[in-house]
């Protein structure tokens, strides 16, 4: 009875927070498929994650806001709990053997309750999408019009039922890094989590109908995730 | 354009991409320089079902052990991605390399149920390759079968080009090794398959005529040259611990079926059930040892990263050191909250004081199978549960705080009366009493009843029996409804209408071939999925083949009839089932023979020196 009793004030549990890839091979594998993976990479890696309590027990992971299946991310975030130490390099180097291919942590770091992964506001993205040459339509017009714009009310798919929402505010920027024959490198800038959802695709089919159906997406990649009040950006890690 | 890319940028408009990604945790990418044989394992259904199953796994992994072999999967494509497929004439591929199922060596079809078979149609038009063996050339893969229901593979003759009859692990390897000599000398498709016909285990149809006699039943099977057996007999393995099984399984992304690791062990079943064929072609029952059970199982864990491990066979009760098993598992396995699972335990006394341990029974709440609704229909099938048995049980497990309970039963089995179907409803409202009794109410109870329907199968006591008619069916599911209606009942039942195609497919002849191959060009697949049969499809198929299904289901086959499965041994002795079918109908029982005599099923003689672990001889 002590012995346990003891036991169990010395379990320590180590949070660590680990940035990751999610890369083209992988991309069409959904949030939830994404978690299973990660569950059972750590359990192949033999670290010694950290059970919820009570009658089924989870292992204690934390993700950031799910992306959009068939978008790759340079930076997406989870949270692993551990009740043992753990060396960080080690967690890295051991996951990152048995992680599929196409998932890599590439940072990592111990953290504590400060700032949840939930708090993330704001994502941006590249696409790269290709502009068919007939199109006599200047795309930085349309996209200042989408900008100016005070509201835009779209339809959004909900599990069973439709429903409309403005996504005028969950817009923070769009702007064109690269244009180059006919390929053309966007930058969007959008908000995700509690505040409201808007994903990448969602824009680029309003372009798309503004632009007389003359673009079709090459690739999506999440690249950044952070905090967003006002003009000011805290990152998670 | 390549495959590979066309299929690229089909996969964002298609339901569920993962299931043609291939690229799981463990899958296996070789290079193609160096290999000398390619084999493409297809099943004939969606890849989250046919990833559930044990037998392509085994094989897939055992194959490509080997430098020279490579295997690759392959599954039935959904509908959203065939149309797209056809649309933009891509042939069927397999999942690694995203080849064309035209190149590869073999294709082996897994053949698990009988109303996959349309399926296996579309997936060899899908792929570019004749339907009938006869048709096809040296630019295509040998076709080749295996499974469960292979030992009637009648129906598919004229499309396998061989199927492989028993358990495949090592004559799948004796193939390839003939296969790689064939390959050397040159020689005509027709020449291999005479080879392989040698081969135990393997059935090449073409090989035979069949004379059939003037009232449509069979007269003989004559094998067209000399060394072509009369009988093709079962593979079996005969050491559980030496055969080869895989501990480095295919990690799916998505949730599949059965989403855990897999532990075979034992293969067989004595109980003598006498509709049930798995009880009669899985013989004999041959264990895999603790020792082995244990490294294999924290292997498996190791290699997999599966949070949870599911001891298979056919029933899982019967394992002899069952309670040392689960002993040892359970405690390798508790810091790492990895769950046991035993499916198929039958439930008693001992197996819920496990239930604690064991997920399975947690999550799917507790199953009993007494098929049928009184002692005496019980006795004629030989199903040796008790309703005392099943009371104390259910009782047992209110108890412990169990508040639902499913039953399954199967209709119209042979000699099924008002009685039986009354003695299901009876035997579900005893389970409510009981639980009335402990409870003092039925607040929260859920009993579910589901019955399936009879459906005939060779090798078994019960292979000369007939279906009830459609109408039967409808009606004795109808009278259940009745009786069943209670707010603690729920009441399932099987499609009437594909219990009767599998019934004349289960039995079937060459003649039905025909019959595939109309119903799958008016649009049949996918059968067993609710949204895609249309049984007015396949009543057209059977008239413009000329085939009646009638002849298959209900005629009563004399005993002496040459039967299409004759063809096979399955090292069950015909003289057996006749004495089983005699006792069941005198309401005899046949105890189990593991615990009993031993009662000459014959499979003693199927391999040479004859074995078979039940230990009381007769
Ligand atoms: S040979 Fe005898 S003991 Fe072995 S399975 Fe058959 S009946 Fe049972």
């Amino acid at each position: 009875m002590l012995a346990e009793l003891k036991r169990s004030w010395m379990v320590v549990f180590v949070k660590v927070r680990m940035k990751f890839e999610k890369g083209d091979e992988v991309k069409y594998i959904s949030h939830l498929d994404m978690m299973r993976t990660f569950e059972r990479s750590l359990r192949r890696a033999k670290l010694p994650i950290a059970f919820t309590k009570g009658f089924n027990p989870r292992p204690k992971l934390t993700f950031s806001q799910a992306l959009p299946v068939g978008v790759t991310s340079s930076s997406e975030f989870v949270d692993v709990e551990f009740n043992e130490k753990v060396e960080i390099d080690d967690v890295i180097c051991r996951l990152n053997k048995y992680l599929p291919r196409g998932f890599l942590v590439k940072y990592a770091d111990f953290c504590n309750n400060d700032f949840p992964l939930h708090m993330l506001n704001c994502a941006k993205y590249i696409a790269k999408i290709a502009i068919n040459k007939n199109s006599q339509i200047d795309i930085e017009k349309v996209i200042s019009n989408i900008l100016a714009r005070k509201q835009i009310i779209i339809e959004k798919q909900s599990k069973s039922r439709k429903r409309l929402i403005d996504i005028a505010p969950l817009i923070y920027d769009i702007y064109i890094k690269e244009f180059k024959d006919e390929i053309c490198l966007l930058c969007l800038e959008l908000s995700i989590g509690q505040d409201g959802n808007v994903t990448p695709e969602m824009l680029i089919s309003i372009l798309n109908e503004n632009l007389e159906r003359n673009v079709s997406i090459l690739l999506i990649n999440r690249e950044e995730m952070y905090l967003r009040e006002g003009e000011k950006i805290t990152y998670p890690l | 354009m390549k495959i590979s890319q066309i299929v690229d940028e089909i996969l964002p408009r298609v339901s569920k991409p993962t299931r043609y990604l291939g690229n799981e945790y463990n899958s296996i990418h070789k290079d193609l320089t160096n290999i000398k044989t390619r084999i493409a394992l297809a099943f004939p259904d969606l890849y989250e079902v046919g990833m559930s199953h044990l037998g392509i796994k085994i094989l897939y992994h055992l194959l490509n052990k080997y430098d020279d072999i490579y295997a690759e999967r392959v599954f039935a494509p959904w509908v959203d991605f065939e149309e797209i497929m056809r649309e933009r004439q891509i042939p069927l591929f397999s999942l690694e390399s995203r080849t064309p199922l035209t190149s590869f060596d073999f294709l082996g079809f897994t053949l698990q149920y009988e109303m996959s078979y349309t399926n296996i149609i579309n997936m060899l038009d899908l792929a570019d390759i004749p339907l009938y063996s006869k048709e096809r050339t040296s630019e295509h893969p040998f076709v080749i079968a295996g499974g469960p229901c292979a030992f009637n593979p009648e129906p598919l003759a004229e499309m396998v080009d061989f199927f492989v009859i028993g358990e495949a692990e090592e004559v799948i390897l004796e193939i390839i090794e003939s296969y790689k000599k064939f390959k050397k000398t040159g020689k005509e498709r027709q020449a291999f398959l005479e080879e392989v016909s040698g081969i135990p285990g393997i059935y090449v149809p073409q090989m035979y005529d069949v004379v059939f006699n003037d009232d449509g039943t069979i007269n003989r099977y004559i094998p067209q040259k000399p060394g072509i057996p009369q009988k093709v007999k079962k593979r079996v393995i005969r050491d559980m611990d030496q055969v080869y099984y895989p501990t480095d399984f295919v990690v799916p992304y998505m949730n599949i079926v059965h989403d855990r690791a897999m532990l075979e062990i034992f293969r067989g079943c004595t109980h003598g059930c006498r509709f049930c064929q798995a009880g009669m072609i899985y013989r004999p029952v041959r264990e895999k040892s603790v020792n082995r059970l244990y490294e294999l199982a924290k292997e498996i864990i190791a290699s997999t990263g599966y949070d949870e491990i599911s001891l298979t066979s056919l029933s899982t009760s019967d394992y002899s050191d069952l309670k040392n098993l689960i002993k040892i598992l359970t405690e390798e396995f508790e810091t790492n909250k990895i769950g046991i699972s035993l499916p198929s335990l039958r439930i008693d006394a001992f197996s819920l004081e496990l239930a604690n341990k064991v997920q399975e029974i947690r999550k799917t709440g507790l199953t009993f199978a007494p098929e049928a609704g009184t002692q005496r229909l019980r006795d004629v099938i030989n199903k040796g549960v008790t309703r005392e048995d099943l009371l104390l049980s259910v009782s047992k497990a209110f108890r412990c705080g169990w508040n639902s309970v499913k039953l399954y039963f199967m209709i119209g089995l042979p000699s099924e009366n008002q009685e039986d179907l009354e003695g299901i409803a009876s035997l579900a409202h005893d389970v409510i009493d009981v639980y009335k009794k402990i409870n003092g109410n039925t607040r929260g109870l859920k009993v579910t009843v589901s019955t399936s329907t009879f459906v005939p199968k060779p090798f078994t006591p019960f292979q000369w029996e007939c279906q009830i008619s459609l109408d039967e069916i409808k009606n004795r599911q109808k009278i259940l409804k009745k009786l069943l209606k209670n707010r603690n009942i729920t009441y399932n039942w099987h499609e009437a209408k594909l219990s009767f195609l599998e019934a004349v497919f289960s039995r079937g002849d060459r003649r039905l071939g025909k019959v595939l191959e109309i119903a799958h060009k008016k649009g049949c697949k996918f059968d067993g999925w609710n949204e895609f049969f249309c049984f007015e499809k396949w009543l057209e198929a059977f008239k413009e083949a000329g085939v009646s299904p009638e002849f298959y289901i209900y005629r009563r086959r004399s005993l002496n009839e040459v039967l299409p499965w004759d063809i096979i041994d399955a090292g069950i002795d015909k003289q057996f089932l006749i004495r089983e079918l005699k006792k069941a109908k005198k309401g005899i029982v046949t105890p189990d023979c593991r615990v009993n005599n031993c009662h000459a099923c014959g499979i003693k003689k199927i391999v040479d020196g004859g074995f078979c672990e039940s230990k009381n001889e007769i």
